[in-house]
């Protein structure tokens, strides 16, 4: 599988971290984290970074507004929707913004495995 | 007079509470009860998640846990995290949270709809007991789920409001 260097965005700092633990044992590098959307538009950048992994409800800008933001300063940028289950209409509206794909929480290696082989295979990588 | 709308609702905060214990965190639980009536008062443990239900009805839900059950699952929840040992206190109030939001998500993912009248409110944690009186205007749901390491509460505190079903109260906020 490709490597990915990765942007993670949560506002929950556990979350980050368990996210960090996973993308790395795969063999991605987590270049950057944030914890808000707004943030996480200011730290995208397209050369740096290949996946976009995004929460959706987060304070002051959410994941959805955030991901369109993205896909506006770059439409080739890859976000994935990290978010809990009961949100299944904010991750159509995720999907309807250009979100490549989404893992439900609780998540885990494998699940978060096989959606990143599933986007990879969707975009050719 | 015990609301069936709300008891459902508890009952499947409780369902879906048990199974992340039983296949996220490998607990076993050995019984659960729910129940309404004779509620006078809550006894908040060793740490609580609130989680406030904006909606047809606006409901708080608690979870309160004893502490060897929450170190228990803290323990599994960080597993393979290097966390300093200034953070630990904080990373135990945002397990805390972030547990009581993917539970109460899964159980009302019914209630999804983005014109949803629902809503929930970030977790918020509190430490320590202080217990919450029953007042006339307020209903009292609750339920106590037993595992192999220690107990949790799960409260749902509402209006009383007499009649309406649960799929009145679901559809309701679609």
């Amino acid at each position: 599988m490709k490597k990915l260097k990765i942007l993670v965005v949560d506002d929950s700092s556990i979350i980050n971290k368990k996210l960090i633990q996973i993308y790395e044992s795969l063999g991605h590098k987590v270049v950057d984290t944030a914890k808000t959307g707004e943030e996480a538009i200011k730290k995208y950048d397209p050369n740096k970074i290949d996946l976009v992994s995004m929460d959706i409800t987060m304070p002051d800008m959410d994941g959805i507004e955030a991901t369109k933001q993205i896909l506006a300063k770059n439409p080739e940028a890859l976000v994935m929707v990290v978010t809990s289950h009961g949100q299944e209409q904010m991750i159509v509206s995720a999907i309807e913004s250009g979100a490549v794909g989404y893992i439900l929480k609780p998540f885990n290696k494998e699940r978060i495995s096989a959606m990143i082989e599933k986007i990879l295979k969707n975009i050719g990588g | 007079m015990v609301n069936t709308g709300f008891m459902k609702i508890i009952d499947l905060v409780t369902e879906n509470c048990v199974r992340l214990l039983e296949e996220e965190f490998n607990l076993e639980v050995f019984k659960t009860t729910t129940y309404m009536k004779d509620i006078v008062k809550i006894n908040p443990d060793y740490l609580n998640s609130f989680i406030v239900l904006r909606g047809y009805v606006p409901s708080v839900f608690a979870f309160s846990y004893e502490k060897k059950l929450f170190e228990f699952i803290f323990k599994k929840f960080i597993n393979g995290i290097d966390i300093d040992d200034s953070e630990v206190e904080l990373y135990k109030e945002e397990s805390a949270g972030e547990i009581m939001n993917m539970i109460i998500g899964n159980s009302l993912r019914d209630f999804k709809s983005a014109k949803s009248l629902i809503k929930l409110s970030p977790p918020v944690v509190h430490r320590g007991r202080k217990n919450l009186i029953n007042k006339e205007d307020t209903e009292f749901y609750s339920s106590k789920i037993v595992t192999s390491v220690g107990k949790l509460h799960i409260y749902l505190l509402t209006r009383p409001i007499t009649g309406v079903s649960y799929e009145e109260i679901k559809n309701s906020c679609r």
